[in-house]
């Protein structure tokens, strides 16, 4: 009887050591992204079409004065404020993925999936034709981003449609979007379709400091909102009921999640074009590395989400030296593989 | 009288011709374990959630224990558990996550201490404490069942409020958990409040029952008074034997139902 006990006892004192140990384990995980986003973006500094050695890159850095005029405007004005938005904008897109993910119950939810992208192209392929400008796409985009959002949300909240029936809505919205620009197109000139076309592919390179600190702002106030929430979100988890009965108000939750998802996904695709599967990759890789316990899992898919697009900054520019790809382009080509990864998991996860 | 206090509560679910519940008052005692139970669909789950104003009736509801008194709703919560009717999903969650989670009115990013030591201790007196790294989606259905009494628990309610916590069980972990309530309702002096299925189990554990029929309360008491051929009959429509168990409990030996047709079945 007694060996007995102290046999539990000693498996109660492992699990407490797993327990504790797990979790060290995560903060080790999320230090560890955090350097590689560091490391990467060190390169992607280093990277480009202009052939500087890094010594140069480097002393314009730390010296900006005593730099020649063209490479200071090559690292200060391009390729720095490029590879921070890379940053910015892969921390917006995977931690809005990772919630829409929690709160629609649903791992093919994100920003793209949801149509969100295709709207903001919609808006801004308006405003090409509208000739309203630079300025005027990133608001139009906004606006029509932010529209789409709060229209799945009524749709959520109406009726108890589920999130499958959800992220089935968003992708028929998707095919809605990319319809009524293919409609502006046709009527559109020569050179605005090719402005549309561009805006299309998602690209980083109309990057400056205003559009990094307008998303970098977006992400910097959203993103403590909602980690304040993350208990909440671990509880929706167990099922909406779950936690209605622990005491949370699902729907004022769902509800501010929403806006500040919309908030995070409009701030990143309005600059940069519609950007796919940094929204679906990043949580996916968050969920394998930390589990669901959305204290970890959201930073760890908002660093993901950063890590992605940086990365695939770098490949952008490497795939033929002196040319800079779409970014939208390699991030849909990385992204396929993990699309049928998801698929193929989630079937085996299903038994 | 002190526990929770039902007056006249009516709800009537949106869209619906005939209200639910039509004037329904008892009290749930402090370190009583009530059970409430009526046919499927009398409205026993939609009770609790009226009574814990997750559905909005009408009618008052009182907690009246002295750690509640007349504290706000937010307020309340810290001592008001309520186990849902619904399992567990599927998730990769760990025990001990979900646990937690049944502090989460006090839970803040960087888990407290004292969070976490009232995790443990409540997954050890149900001595679940081995499954504290296990994912939600490899335990059995008793082991979920347990993480969910340890998730009600764990924040030391004064209110317990649990439905069908017994559904799918098989006996033994049937006996198990009413045998855990009903020691908890007891040295803690909770008031609790359950819905039960199992008339033998509800007249073995409960110290009151509070029967429903048609949205009212057809008869309270004590299993003696409630458990009858008479009651039951009317309020589930079967015919019943019921006999005394040696220690005076009533067990009850369903025999037909009422609205049994004569079945033919042309071959």
């Amino acid at each position: 009887m007694n060996q007995i006990s102290e046999q539990t006892a000693e498996k109660v004192s492992q699990a407490r050591a797993t327990y504790l140990g797990a979790n060290k384990k995560k903060y080790i995980v999320i230090a560890v992204l955090a350097v590689l986003v560091f490391v990467s973006l060190i390169i992607d500094v280093l990277t480009g079409a202009a052939m500087l050695t890094p010594q140069e890159v480097l002393s314009t850095l730390f010296n900006p004065g005593g730099a020649s005029a063209g490479t200071y405007v090559i690292i200060w004005q391009m390729r720095l404020p490029i590879a921070l938005m890379a940053i910015a904008v892969g921390c917006a897109l995977g931690s809005a993925g990772s919630v829409m993910q929690t709160i629609l119950h649903n791992p093919l939810a994100s920003p793209y999936t949801l149509g969100i992208g295709a709207a903001a192209g919609f808006g801004a392929s308006l405003a090409i034709v509208m000739g309203l400008g630079n300025t005027g796409s990133a608001v139009l985009s906004f606006v029509f981003s932010m529209s789409i959002c709060m229209l799945i949300w009524a749709m959520n909240r109406k009726s108890d449609i589920s999130g499958g029936t959800l992220v089935l809505t968003g992708i028929a919205l998707l095919f809605l979007f990319q319809a009524l620009q293919a409609l502006v197109q046709y009527g559109a000139s020569e050179t605005q379709n090719q402005n549309i076309v561009f805006w299309s592919f998602g690209s980083l390179q109309k990057t400056d400091w205003i559009k990094l600190a307008i998303t970098s702002g977006i992400v910097a106030v959203c993103l403590p909102l909602i980690m304040r929430d993350s208990w909440k979100y671990t509880a929706l988890m167990l099922g909406d009921e779950k936690a209605e009965g622990l005491g949370v108000k699902v729907g004022p939750l769902k509800m501010r999640a929403f806006v500040l998802v919309s908030l995070l996904a409009a701030s990143a695709v309005c600059f940069t074009g519609s950007i796919g599967f940094i929204g679906l990759a990043g949580p996916h890789i968050a969920r394998t590395l930390v589990g669901e316990d959305q204290r970890f899992y959201i930073p760890v898919s908002t660093i993901c989400g950063a890590a992605l697009l940086s990365i695939a900054s770098i490949i952008s520019k490497l795939i033929r030296p002196g040319l800079i790809f779409p970014i939208g382009i390699i991030t849909s080509i990385i992204g396929v593989p993990f699309f049928f990864a998801i698929v193929a998991r989630a079937r085996r996860g299903g038994k | 009288m002190s526990g929770i206090v039902v007056e006249n509560l009516q709800y009537t679910y949106p869209h619906a011709k005939q209200p639910t519940l039509k004037g329904v008052s008892f009290t749930a005692e402090t370190g009583e374990l009530t059970a409430l139970i009526g046919a499927n669909a009398v409205g026993k789950s939609t009770m609790l959630k009226v009574i814990l104003g997750l559905r909005q009736g009408q009618g008052t509801v009182t907690f009246s224990v002295p750690e509640i008194g007349d504290l706000n709703k937010e307020a309340r919560l810290k001592h008001i558990s309520y186990m849902t009717q619904s399992e567990l999903t599927e998730s990769e969650l760990r025990v001990m996550d979900v646990v937690l989670l049944g502090r989460i009115q006090t839970l803040s990013l960087k888990v407290a201490d004292e969070d976490l030591e009232k995790a443990w201790e409540t997954m050890r007196v149900l001595r679940i404490d081995n499954l504290a790294t296990r994912p939600v989606r490899a335990l059995s259905g008793g082991q979920r069942r347990m993480v969910s009494i340890a998730q009600t628990l764990v924040k030391d309610p004064t209110i317990l409020v649990m439905d069908e916590p017994t559904a799918n069980l098989d006996m033994q972990h049937e006996l198990e958990v009413l045998q855990l309530v009903r020691a908890y309702t007891h040295q803690r002096k909770t008031a609790s409040l359950l819905t039960l299925h199992d008339l033998n189990m509800a007249s073995r554990f409960a110290d009151k029952l509070v029967l429903l029929k048609d949205g009212k309360v057809f008869a309270t008491g004590t299993p003696g008074e409630v458990i009858t051929e008479e009651n039951i009959r009317n309020a589930y429509g079967v015919e019943v034997s019921i006999h005394l168990a040696h220690d005076g409990i009533p067990i009850l030996n369903p025999l037909r139902s009422l609205t049994e047709q004569n079945y033919h079945f042309a071959l």
